[in-house]
């Protein structure tokens, strides 16, 4: 019961771009696109290499006028359909990246551009294999967070 | 993400963690309630509770013989204010692209 309930609630955020599924993909993945888009205005890529295993390092200003740094290692780059990559914050005491999966669905000469989070944990980052999807429960458990809160 | 939010989000990331959860959020229940819909032994059930104890996420009773657990909210509340600003952030970009392909798309018409 639980498993169909999940596949649906993991999805976090999800637009329909009017553009086709190459060029949807090309801004997600090359560096003058990319650059264009992603990060507010006055952000800075300080390296980035987009390939399985590359890293692209930017920084974004913050509140205050402090730049933030960004650290997002590229898992898989499947074009135009998926693209996986670990993000987090550029620090050397940085907590665990997040992973995030990127798919592009085309739909009517659109695409529908999907983001899935995945998180992992400790103990099995170690076999570096196995992740848990867990949004969906974190969604469904947000109605009980508030819930529970307020009483 | 704070260190607390991964040890949250490293709790949740097992699906049985995650169902007891829910059976939680209808309250409290002892380790043989809570094994009764997994056929799991007991000890693989209190090391599940063991984890979700230690992120914050349930409290354990103080008698011995039941110790029924209990959900807190806290980390939960953490977790989906995370979310809430993830979603919102990725929205913004999602407005930024929109704008940056039609700028292209127009300057290639």
């Amino acid at each position: 019961m639980m498993a169909a309930k999940t596949t649906k609630r993991e999805i976090v955020v999800n637009r329909v771009i009017d553009a086709p599924r190459e060029l949807v993909f090309a801004a997600f993945t090359e560096r003058e696109h990319i650059e264009q888009w992603w990060a507010p205005k006055g952000s800075q890529t300080h390296e980035m290499e987009v390939k399985p295993g590359g890293i692209w390092r930017y920084s974004q200003p913050g509140r205050g006028g402090a730049q933030n740094r960004f650290k997002i290692k590229f898992i898989e780059i499947d074009s135009p359909a998926r693209l996986v990559y670990d993000y987090g914050t550029d620090a050397e005491d940085a907590p665990e990246p997040v992973r995030t999966t990127v798919s592009f669905e085309p739909e009517n000469g659109k695409t529908s551009v999907t983001l899935q989070l995945m998180f992992a944990t400790a103990a099995e980052r170690e076999q570096a294999v196995k992740y848990g999807a867990i949004v969906g429960a974190m969604q469904a458990l947000e109605a009980l967070a508030d819930h529970l809160a307020r009483g | 993400m704070s260190d607390d939010l991964s040890l949250t989000f490293s709790a949740l990331a097992d699906p049985t963690r995650r169902a007891m959860l829910e059976r939680l959020a209808q309250g409290p229940a002892t380790v043989t309630e809570l094994a009764e819909p997994f056929r799991l032994s007991l000890p693989a059930i209190s090391k599940h509770l063991k984890v979700l104890e230690r992120a914050g996420l349930i409290e354990r009773g103080r008698e011995a013989q039941w110790r029924p657990a209990q959900l807190k909210a806290e980390p939960l509340k953490d977790v989906s204010d995370w979310l809430e600003q993830y979603r919102k952030n990725w929205e913004e970009s999602f407005d930024r692209l929109e704008e940056y392909i039609r700028k292209i798309q127009k300057e290639n018409t």
